[in-house]
């Protein structure tokens, strides 16, 4: 039977480092490769105005109105990347204090939180 | 460490725990995403039959003035930033430095961008916005003020035809991308 003698605090201080640790490493990887793709797909396109304008394609007019188009994404892009960090912020802090619920329900031996 | 604090740091700690999941992002608005859904079809159509006919912004589309079609998806899309306004992240997206900071140290180890922007006008500099809105406002409002610019980029070029049409349309796709990762990211 488990009793308050369980509520080990450094089993549970483990066991935090280790959630907060394999969620931030993967929300980390993932938004980098998400933040660096669409920053490469932006640099492109920002060569493709530029080649287009240079060429004669496209007006010099025109070239303006896309680079501003172009910075748009640019700055919703740095806006995204705020919002996934906040939601992997958010699903880190619900995973830990997930895990102290988890632990200190299974040491009291009923479903205390 | 008093005893006393540790059973204060321990008791916080159990409030948190028993409150629930704790929310640092507005809510996952399944109409924001069907909006965007909704515009992004409706645009890619508007711009091929706009490449097919080569018609000017004073032209008809669908039976009526191009110009209904530049206003309903102003409207529609002024609908989602009130929207998501609305549910309001209470962070100024300005307020979140750290992610910025991220993303522009990208940008100077890549510094294709301003390689670029110089190529057309060395004066360019790119800035971001320092809005008091929230985050997922911002890229909405980003992508509403895309649709703003082809209405501006119809009437300057006389069409919607060619390289420059079709670079606005894929930046155009890009900006909606962005929007929906961002609004998915909240579920």
């Amino acid at each position: 039977m488990t009793g308050l003698s369980d509520l080990n605090v450094g089993t549970l201080g483990t066991r935090l480092v280790n959630t907060a640790a394999g969620i931030a490493g993967e929300a980390w990887t993932n938004i980098k490769s998400v933040v660096a793709h669409e920053l490469r797909v932006l640099a492109g396109r920002i060569r493709d105005i530029a080649e287009a304008a240079l060429s004669g394609e496209v007006s010099k007019t025109g070239a303006r109105t896309l680079l501003r188009v172009a910075r748009n994404n640019l700055a919703a892009t740095i806006a995204m990347t705020s919002v996934l960090l906040l939601a992997a912020a958010q699903k880190l802090i619900n995973a830990v204090l997930g895990e102290v619920k988890n632990f200190v329900n299974g040491a009291i031996g009923f479903k205390l939180l | 460490m008093t005893n006393i604090k540790r059973i204060a740091v321990c008791l916080l700690g159990l409030v948190l725990v028993s409150c629930g999941p704790i929310r640092l992002l507005p809510e996952y608005d399944p109409e924001i995403e069907k909006g965007l859904n909704k515009y992004h079809v409706e645009t890619l159509q508007f711009m091929a039959e706009m490449e097919r006919t080569g018609a000017p912004a004073t032209g008809t589309y669908n039976g009526q003035p191009i110009s209904k079609y530049y206003q309903d998806t102003s409207a529609s899309l002024t609908n989602l930033v009130v929207r998501a306004e609305a549910q309001g992240g209470r962070t100024p997206c300005s307020k979140l430095g750290n992610a910025s900071d991220t993303v522009l140290s990208f940008i100077a180890e890549t510094s294709v961008i301003d390689d670029a922007i110089d190529a057309i006008d060395p004066n360019t500099q790119i800035s971001v916005n320092q809005n008091e809105s929230d985050c997922s406002s911002i890229v909405l409002r980003a992508v509403l003020a895309n649709q703003r610019e082809l209405e501006g980029f119809h009437r300057s070029e006389g069409s919607l035809r060619g390289p420059g049409a079709q670079i606005f349309r894929e930046l155009i796709s890009d900006g909606v991308r962005v929007a929906l990762i961002t609004e998915n990211a909240k579920k």
